[in-house]
């Protein structure tokens, strides 16, 4: 029957008396008059499907294409609202990261990259027995150079200033402490002068 | 940015003076805290950009002078921590 043309919508004009008078005589008339007696509802005849050529069936049709468009429409919709929100979390997540970063990175700034040297001479006034152990501390915009046992240390654009300034601050601390009797100095500075004593000695005057 | 990065170079001058006596006067300035008649610890402050902050890494030596961690230095910076606080501090570290 295909051949015939008689499937779509748009084809039923082309249903020729001929045709007619082969549906009738195959038996199909009695759902035809049911169907333009507004009797859509009850049980469809068999074949219903491949004939349904008539107005109110074709509108039927058109509205149950209606509502299913309307269904996935919605649930286009309702996955569009996941995705939305999920770009949210995900926006609100890259957030606190660029925060942690920025804070990591801040901690970065403050945090100097450490290394060791030794010091073997101090100036003209003091003559180094030991090797005086040093720490470099470099941070991004300053060098601290540091000998943590006297709590001394000289800053710097670069490791040679810093040394330079730690240098005269050992020489500054000995000569401080050098002339007080220990039963006047405190914890700390009685034990800083202990250790100058064993590093340094003095070869010139302070002047 | 940092607690070590938020402290000004005349303002920490002027409350270490205030608050611990120091004598710190000079470019370099550099004076001994002294407790009981004997001195204790002794406080440097430099500042190689010469600028209003007080850099990073000084900070830090100013607060290991001190016996202090960052929170510590920042209160006695900003005032909550008083001259007797500090005081009581160092006796409580056993610099004394």
């Amino acid at each position: 029957m295909e051949v015939l043309g008689l499937r779509g919508t748009e084809t039923e004009k082309e249903i020729s008396p001929a045709t007619l008078k082969a549906f009738l005589a195959s038996g199909l008339m009695p759902s035809l008059t049911a169907k333009r007696r507004g009797l859509s509802g009850k049980v469809l005849p068999s074949g219903y499907e491949r004939w349904s050529v008539w107005p109110e069936a074709i509108g039927e049709r058109e509205a149950l294409r209606g509502f299913r468009f309307v269904d996935e429409l919605s649930e286009v919709r309702r996955q569009v609202d996941d995705l939305d929100s999920q770009v949210k979390s995900l926006v609100s997540e890259l957030q606190q990261c660029k925060k942690g970063i920025s804070t990591i990175l801040n901690e970065f700034k403050e945090r100097p990259v450490i290394k060791q040297t030794e010091l073997f001479e101090i100036d003209e006034t003091l003559e180094v027995i030991r090797p005086i152990p040093v720490v470099i501390k470099e941070y991004s915009n300053e060098v601290i150079a540091a000998f943590p046992e006297i709590g001394a240390f000289g800053a710097g654009l670069c490791e040679a200033e810093a040394i330079i300034n730690l240098k005269k601050e050992i020489r500054k601390i000995f000569f401080e402490l050098e002339g007080v009797s220990d039963n006047k100095l405190g914890k700390l500075p009685l034990s800083w002068k202990r250790v100058l004593l064993k590093v340094v000695r003095k070869i010139g005057n302070s002047q | 940015m940092g607690i070590l990065s938020s402290f000004k170079t005349r303002k920490m001058t002027r409350i270490l003076k205030e608050k611990l006596s120091l004598d710190l006067s000079g470019k370099e300035p550099s004076a001994y805290y002294y407790v009981d008649g004997k001195p204790v610890l002794r406080v440097h402050i430099t500042n190689v950009h010469g600028s209003a902050p007080l850099s990073v890494g000084a900070a830090n030596e100013l607060k290991n002078s001190l016996g202090l961690d960052e929170v510590g230095l920042s209160r006695l910076y900003r005032c909550p921590m008083k001259g007797k606080d500090f005081e009581n501090h160092i006796r409580d570290m056993g610099w004394v």
